[in-house]
């Protein structure tokens, strides 16, 4: 396999295929998409607040009405969608804004998506057109690929940091609970491990893309593998403990590592999102440098 | 010196064999012909060549680099590959930029280059399209002009006149010709014989995935050893007796209503001696040639070596 891989030619590439992305309207459905449902999230995430505020105009007093709920729901509410350690969960809602660590867990339930919704089309559209033709007497296969996987993940990444924005403004000014302090800093964490578990699915997308001739086909492989992992892992896992263990097969396993109050924890998520991006990343590269363009 | 070494080469796909063992050597400097019915093998042959196909087994190497490391050939050589698409909403101009760049241009090089190819291929006004809204012709001229960026010492032009009207194909011819007048090495591939036969100096017939002959054209057509007339009317014995009567005349062979082969031994006298002594017999017998060629049309050939499977 070569792996030669020139600066320049990254930026080129990544570039380029940014902004060509962007004019096929692709990259702006993605763009609405994704922040209609990353703002949906938020707004579930937050919606309590506002029955609560309600609550209050009926005499109770809202924090005390929300700080009752959280209490009440909020640890079965985590320890069920999360497995989450009862000194995790307590982490989440007691220690850092609980309303914030919901959208977080959301968000990076959702990532996956968005990754392969960004990402199916990296090169299986130009595979299917040789559009890559034009390209590959002019730099290495290597450029090519990494290029676009570098591209895809900067612009999920901006329109990630674009939902967080959103959710930061809208909680500070919306949400009067918490302190605004708490609240940016427990964002930018999630942010943080928004980032690091986002590496691992554009990786994969990348070589799903790269195994396919048909931009379609990538994206159904992609969502339809997602969806069909989270059902046997997650759901049919709740009965059975071989399969809840087979989440650890991917990086979705281990996606809440990165919010976890122990930094070795989070170091170790990192690890293995850096682990898995390096694996996917390499079985791409190698599927796309063999394979007829 | 050698611009372009195949070895052995096989490409299998899953129902079929592209190219089956295809050796031979393209010499540099010149102007070469890659011809075959379709299916034979040509295009495959030539993304091989480019690296865009991985063979299943052999070798190529142009201007001494295995094609696996194409990439180290970066402007040295091009191609105008077949079937490929520009990117559809992107304006030409701008792709051009983008792979003269990917040559190693800066970005006001590069853009200056780009104005220059597009304006070699009469595309100047049509820089700010995008791919999309261009004719046919139109598209072809673009890829045309990104397989002139950088310094190319051998481009691979796959049907560059396909689908050209005749002015457009004229002019691509013409710079064909001047491309090969400052020393590149150009392989063409094309279904117009006569246009190969009056460019290259020496073709690869391909058929079913094998090299049925690397040769010259002069040798293909026997240009030196033949010449075909034509005349009114069939020529009678004595006109016949007087033309194999000519000295370095070999035989005289009918092919068609009015049509001789003349098979001559230019080995003491020119075929142009021998052209104006047979001709100078015949007009004082009535006979008067409509017209003189040297050696049978590639075509003929080629139709010979491929069974006549010329397909539409």
């Amino acid at each position: 396999m070569s792996l030669h891989v020139r600066t320049e030619h990254l930026k080129l590439v990544s570039g380029t295929y940014m902004r060509t992305s962007l004019r096929s309207g692709a990259g702006v459905i993605f763009l609405v998409l994704s922040m209609i449902v990353g703002l949906v999230l938020a707004g579930i995430a937050t919606l309590p607040v506002e029955t609560l505020q309600l609550a209050a105009k009926n005499g109770q007093s809202a924090q005390m009405a929300f700080n009752e709920a959280v209490a009440k729901f909020g640890p079965g509410v985590i320890e069920y969608f999360t497995n989450a350690s009862p000194d995790t969960a307590k982490y989440w809602l007691a220690d850092q804004p609980a309303l914030m660590s919901l959208f977080l867990i959301m968000m990076l339930a959702f990532l996956p998506f968005l990754a392969s919704l960004a990402g199916f089309n990296q090169t299986s559209g130009d595979i299917g057109s040789k559009g890559l033709r034009y390209l590959l007497l002019r730099t290495e296969r290597a450029n090519i690929f990494l290029g676009r996987m570098v591209a895809t993940y900067v612009f999920t990444l901006a329109v990630v940091t674009v939902i967080f924005a959103v959710v930061a403004v809208y909680t500070v000014a919306k949400v009067p609970y918490y302190g605004t302090g708490e609240v940016l800093w427990w964002l930018l964490r999630g942010w943080f491990a928004s980032a690091m578990f986002l590496l691992p699915w554009v990786a994969l997308t990348a070589w799903v893309s790269a195994m396919m001739e048909f931009p379609f086909l990538s994206l159904l492989i992609s969502e339809l593998g997602l969806v069909l992992w989270i059902v046997i892992t997650y759901v049919m896992g709740k009965n059975v403990d071989e399969l809840h263990n087979a989440a650890y097969a991917t990086p979705w396993g281990y996606k809440l590592w990165l919010l976890d109050p122990n930094p070795g924890m989070v170091l170790a998520g990192v690890a293995v999102m850096v682990a898995f991006t390096g694996v996917f990343t390499w079985l791409g590269l190698r599927h796309f440098d063999k394979r007829d363009l | 010196m050698t611009a372009i070494a195949i070895q052995q080469v096989t490409k299998k796909f899953p129902r079929t064999k592209a190219c089956d063992e295809i050796t031979f050597d393209v010499p540099r400097g010149g102007i070469y012909g890659l011809l075959g019915p379709n299916g034979a093998g040509k295009t495959t042959l030539f993304s091989i060549i480019a690296g865009f196909l991985r063979a299943t087994s052999g070798e190529v190497e142009v201007l001494g680099c295995n094609t696996r490391r194409i990439s180290d050939l970066r402007g040295r050589l091009t191609i105008l590959p077949q079937d490929a698409k520009f990117a559809a909403n992107m304006p030409v101009i701008e792709q051009i930029v983008f792979f003269s760049q990917l040559n190693g241009r800066t970005r006001a090089e590069a853009e200056k280059e780009a104005a220059d190819a597009l304006a070699k291929v009469g595309l100047s006004e049509s820089g700010a399209a995008s791919a999309s809204t261009l004719s046919h012709g139109m598209y072809k001229r673009v890829g045309i002009a990104q397989a002139f960026l950088g310094k190319p010492e051998v481009i691979l032009l796959d049907e560059p006149t396909a689908g050209l009207d005749p002015a457009s194909a004229q002019a691509i011819r013409d710079l064909i010709q001047e491309l090969h007048s400052s020393g590149v090495t150009l392989v063409v591939s094309s279904h117009n014989l006569a246009e190969i036969q009056k460019m290259c100096e020496a073709v690869a017939i391909l058929d079913k995935g094998k090299l049925v002959t690397w040769s010259k054209v002069k040798d293909l057509t026997q240009a030196d050893k033949m010449q075909r007339m034509t005349f009114a009317r069939d020529l009678s014995d004595a006109e016949r007796a007087a033309v194999a009567a000519v000295e370095g005349v070999r035989g005289i062979e009918q092919d068609g209503p009015g049509s001789y082969r003349i098979a001559m031994d230019a080995s003491s006298r020119t075929l142009e001696q021998m052209s104006a002594e047979i001709v100078g017999k015949l007009v004082t017998t009535g006979a008067v040639p409509r017209s003189v060629e040297d050696g049978v049309a590639l075509e003929t050939k080629y139709l010979e070596m491929t069974a006549g499977k010329v397909k539409a």
